[in-house]
């Protein structure tokens, strides 16, 4: 109810601005396809008030009656300049042109830069599709998650695992949008490679902190990817070939101006020449997938966006394993006008996640996976130069497959079972404020309130007390037995919760150059992911909230600082720390797969993360790039439920899978003639954190080694360079057609990385003995590749 | 499950290497005693099951596995009446703690064994649990992970209705196809208990194997607990410390020290029936051969 109070509150108190004011209002897009620009920069020249333009290229710019120069500036674009004589409300549509490569250092306008610093937005990354094309990458496969890596305050458990962790994280508390649906699995082929292909995408923007009320569902960052729309003006492709995939991209109008269609495909083909090598192999391993968009402006007021996704990772060997998963969005979106001040978008969401497995030696085939559909109104309200009210409702049906077990064949003898499905519904209302309070200070503020509803679901397991049980003599947790099962209608509600999210930021500006930001946020998040393994995989189930797993609920301050110099250079510096409520954690051997009971293998614990971040970048000239340095620290604790329990590492705090003492990263980037540019990066990170054994026994005639305390110990010191050298022949340079062939080697001086140490045996089959050695296991080495790109 | 996903991510992934290293941080944990106490009675042999061993060690380091053998421990096994299922005498030639009159256990009944050592008490309850005779055995060529074909071997096997038996496979080749015996464990649950359907293939296959080669394969039905300690147990001694792989922690077994409770002991205790088969591998054949057992 307070809430309501509240928005009444800013309602009544900011609409009762009138004066002799009037609004420009536009979309800004690219003058040569049409595509709409997201953060571009518009300046009033005399009294340097500004805005930026939206996830939909709109602006809405409220200014005193009169004359006035309007600079639009947007890094990789002529500055633009106009005079607008306000007599009335205006509509003013800009198409900006991108900059004609110049080997000159560039004089960038600083504008971008200064709005950015006095915007109170703060712990957030933007990046350009462009940049992300730069960074070197494996295989020369151009990665969106690896390139977001690259920045302070966001990591990977180890090279090639699935996921990133932003402050100290875990992988699934990060809110992946793909043209605002979720994507619930973000890597292709185990993790090596992210299932966003970077050709459909124009930019993205991760939130760590300071995250806006209209974002919620996560507690730890939100990484908002948007799709090109597409060519509105003439056909064009691109595309690229690869040694591990190809990609190729069409797009184009439909109707000149008002539609046009984009699609974009890529699939991994090293299966293909396998049967070249060895003819009778029947194995397959490849992935694929689509992007697509449609996109009509019906009128100036309205314009409808339809998006879709489709990807599947395939692997097996003949028919004794089978597994197959991925992700399939599709997404209706109507962006509506109501007037100069008033932006909305309704999103109709689908969302489905499949995984799915075949053990023919094992006789049983199991399919798991999460569908929901997804309904967002979001609308902006500009009411006046100094004020803009972000505000929506959102409603989330989930239906959640934990596993459906069957016989692979007849007569396996493997009993056929559907564990029952969960059913929820996560609601949630905001209101977000984005006020400039004077020339100085600049203050976000807002709530979100969410709610989600467990609902009834059939073979709901009941229980004498805990589902977990406690040996107080052998002191281990083990899975209690159910007394009973009841079944409950899904259109009951079996659990509730609600959360009063609240979100503030504040940004102090010393000067045009530099200022001091501070962030509060509270955020909730209603479903999880299951995994006890040291990293993520594509067969981790997401669950929900209900009688036993709580929601996991972050709060985490921040404070800031940024600087501008010379225009040239930037630095942000920021300390954060956040504490996580009801994070889970498994008793020792919990077994989830398959699991029935989810409930009874499950700890509610704690976690905490804290540090300081650094980033120092020079984003435009023939040499540019970023250095990032992250110092922080991540921990979990499950402490036992009573004081003679022992909890989870005899209830001690443990660093996560993913705590990285130290992490630097350097970008460098030099664009030596038109032919040629070079593209560098650096990794140097404190070791991943394990578990090393401190023993050794016989048992049955193996040798089992004693594990020690939890995430006690480092992998060795993680290091790597990177580079590539991307080629223009000049040959290629028609008018009809450009090609560039992209040189790069991975790892560099081969650094032999520890992606894990295992304890294992050497057999020796000869002397009939064995012997205990640890291994080490080194993902990738030196790898050198070349991919040709072209574009038409 | 998780295991052949391991597996299969690496079958895939030639980029990566492996190499031997010797840390040089590993911790050295104090020693503690190792408790192997299976007692294995063969189904089909009462006569035999009769001698009964029980094996007592300490840790050691992690790159030593030079065992030290325990010698002067008392051990008792005893029904839910108190009552001794036989006497445990230490045997200096086999290096082990040997019952000759060892009793016939009753199905579904608890047992307690009791070791007393360098003044230390340990006691451990497990209860015995029964398993059928397997139907048959069926061979084959396996050709999906290598085009050669890799001989397969399933053992059919009955899942007892109405009882919650869990159950351990154990396999031996000979040492020249593999040093460590090959184990794997199933869970009852998973296993219809419809008649006529209520029959499950244990799959074993490995690439060394050739015709001729002697298998020895050893079926227990095992208790429920312990098939969550053998879980625990294979995984850990799989060395799969991937990325996959579950948090590896210490493996608590069943043995509780009653004089110092924190000076808990490795190992286990169990009471198992088991079968007993030996299986001569047959020449390769896209045929499937069928042995009756």
């Amino acid at each position: 109810m307070k809430k309501i109070y509240l928005i009444i509150f800013l309602l009544t108190t900011l609409g009762s601005f009138s004066q002799e004011k009037f609004t420009i209002t536009g979309t800004v897009k690219d003058a040569n396809s049409g595509e709409t620009l997201i953060g571009v920069s518009i300046i009033e020249k005399n009294s340097s008030q500004g805005t930026v333009t939206n996830e939909y290229g709109f602006y809405s710019f409220t200014l005193t009656k009169g004359v006035h120069t309007i600079e639009i500036s947007y890094m990789g674009y002529d500055l633009y300049k106009t005079k607008v004589q306000l007599t009335e409300n205006k509509e003013l549509n800009i198409d900006l042109q991108e900059s004609t490569e110049s080997l000159e250092e560039v004089v960038i306008s600083a504008y971008t830069e200064k709005i950015s610093i006095k915007k109170a937005e703060m712990s957030v990354n933007k990046m350009k599709v462009q940049t992300i094309k730069e960074i070197p990458a494996v295989l020369g496969e151009v990665d969106v998650l690896k390139s977001i890596v690259t920045l302070p305050g966001v990591t990977n458990a180890g090279e090639g695992q699935s996921g990133f962790n932003v402050r100290g994280g875990a992988a699934d508390q990060n809110l992946v949008l793909l043209d605002e649906a979720t994507l619930f699995n973000s890597s292709h082929l185990f993790g090596f490679f992210s299932v966003i292909n970077a050709d459909a995408i124009k930019d993205l923007k991760l939130y760590k902190g300071g995250i806006p009320s209209k974002f919620g569902g996560r507690i730890s960052s939100v990484l908002d990817i948007h799709q090109k729309d597409g060519n509105k003006y003439e056909f064009h492709g691109n595309g690229g070939i690869g040694l591990l995939s190809s990609r190729l991209t069409l797009e184009g109008p439909i109707q000149k101006k008002k539609a046009s269609f984009f699609v974009s495909g890529r699939r991994s083909y090293a299966d293909l020449f396998l049967p070249i090598v060895q003819p009778d192999n029947k194995s397959k391993a490849y992935f694929y997938d689509l992007n697509t968009k449609v996109n009509w402006e019906v009128d100036s007021k309205n314009k409808l966006y339809l998006s879709g996704y489709f990807g599947r990772d395939i692997f097996s060997l003949g028919t004794t394993f089978v597994n197959e998963y991925g992700n399939a969005v599709a997404n209706l979106r109507w962006n509506h006008i109501f007037n100069s001040q008033l932006f909305s978008n309704l999103s109709l969401i689908y969302s489905n996640y499949y995984y799915g497995l075949e053990i023919s030696v094992a006789g049983f085939q199991w399919d798991s996976g999460l569908e929901n559909y997804n309904l967002k109104y979001d609308l902006k309200q500009y009411f006046n130069d100094d004020i803009a009210i972000n505000y929506g409702v959102q409603a989330i049906n989930y239906v959640f497959n934990p596993g459906k077990i069957q016989p692979s064949e007849p007569g396996t003898g493997i009993e056929t079972n559907q564990i029952a499905k969960k059913y929820a519904i996560e609601n949630a209302i905001y209101v977000d404020v984005e006020h400039q309070l004077n020339e100085n200070i600049d203050l976000r503020y807002g709530v979100r309130w969410s709610n989600f509803l467990r609902l009834g679901e059939s073979e709901i397991n009941v229980y004498n007390g805990s589902p977990v049980l406690y040996n107080e003599d052998t002191k281990l947790y083990e899975q209690a037995t159910p007394i009973g099962q009841v079944d409950m209608d899904k259109s009951k509600v079996r659990k509730t919760f609600n959360n009063l999210e609240p979100r503030f930021s504040i940004a102090y500006a010393l000067n045009n150059k530099s200022s001091f930001k501070a962030s509060y946020q509270r955020m909730a998040q209603y479903i999880h992911i299951l995994s006890n393994t040291q990293s993520p995989t594509p067969l981790d189930i997401w669950t929900p909230s209900g009688e036993y797993i709580k929601p996991q609920l972050s709060d985490q301050i921040a404070f800031g600082y940024s600087r501008d110099f010379n225009n040239m250079y930037s630095l942000t510096a920021e300390i954060f720390g956040k504490t996580v409520k009801n994070r889970i954690d498994y008793i020792d051997g919990a077994e989830l797969v398959a699991q029935e009971a989810i409930e009874s293998v499950i700890l509610n614990g704690k976690a905490r993360a804290y540090g300081l971040e650094l980033m120092f970048k020079k984003e435009e000239g023939k040499f540019n790039g970023w250095i990032s340095y992250t110092l922080s620290r991540s921990e979990q604790q499950t402490t036992g439920r009573t004081a003679d329990e022992v909890g989870i590492n005899n209830g001690n705090w443990y660093a996560t899978g993913y705590d990285k003492t130290h992490d630097l990263t350097v970008i460098a980037n030099y664009k030596a003639s038109k032919k040629w540019k070079f593209n560098s990066s650096f990794n140097l990170q404190t070791g991943q954190p394990v578990t090393y054994a401190d023993g050794s026994y016989g048992y049955l005639g193996l040798n089992i080694p004693n594990y020690g305390p939890r995430n006690s110990k480092r992998l060795p010191l993680y290091h790597r360079v990177d580079v590539s050298a991307t080629y223009v022949p000049e040959k290629y340079e028609s008018k009809k057609w450009k090609g560039e062939w992209v040189f790069s080697v991975y790892n560099l001086y081969n650094r032999q990385n520890a992606s894990s140490i295992s304890f294992g045996q050497d057999e020796n089959n000869e002397t009939g003995t064995t012997r205990n050695i640890t291994e080490r296991l080194t993902m990738f080495g030196i790898i050198p590749s070349v991919t040709f790109n072209f574009k038409f | 499950m998780k295991k052949y996903i391991y597996i299969i991510f690496f079958a895939f992934c030639t980029i990566s290497c492996t190499k031997e290293v010797v840390l040089d941080d590993i911790l050295d944990a104090t020693p503690r005693l190792v408790v192997e106490a299976s007692i294995d009675w063969n189904k089909n042999d009462d006569e035999a099951s009769k001698t009964q061993t029980i094996k007592l060690t300490k840790s050691t380091p992690y790159y030593s596995q030079d065992y030290p053998i325990v010698t002067d421990a008392i051990i008792t096994v005893t029904n839910s009446s108190n009552e001794s299922m036989g006497t445990f005498a230490y045997n200096t030639n086999q290096q082990l703690y040997v019952a000759t009159d060892f009793n016939k256990p009753t199905v579904g009944e608890t047992y307690t064994l009791k070791i007393e050592v360098e003044g230390q008490t340990y006691t451990a309850q497990d209860t015995y649990t029964s398993i059928e005779n397997p139907n048959y055995i069926k061979q084959g060529l396996n050709r999906d992970i290598d085009s050669e074909g890799i001989i397969q071997v399933d053992l059919n096997i009955d899942n007892e209705i109405g009882v919650d038996n869990f159950f351990l496979l154990k396999v031996e080749p000979p040492t020249i196809v593999s040093v460590l015996p090959e184990y794997s464990n199933a869970d009852d649950s998973l296993f219809s208990e419809v008649p006529g359907e209520n029959n499950y293939d244990f799959t074993y296959f490995e690439e060394e194997l050739e015709p001729g080669d002697l298998l020895k394969i050893s079926t227990y039905g095992i208790s429920s607990r312990y098939n969550d300690f053998l879980n625990k147990i294979l995984l850990t001694a799989g060395g799969s410390n991937g990325p996959f792989s579950t948090a590896p922690a210490t493996i608590r077994g069943n043995l509780l020290n009653e004089t110092e409770e924190e000076n808990r002991a490795f190992g286990y205790f169990s009471m198992n029936e088991y079968i007993y088969i030996e299986y001569i591998v047959k020449e390769k054949s896209d045929e499937e051969i069928i042995t009756e057992l």
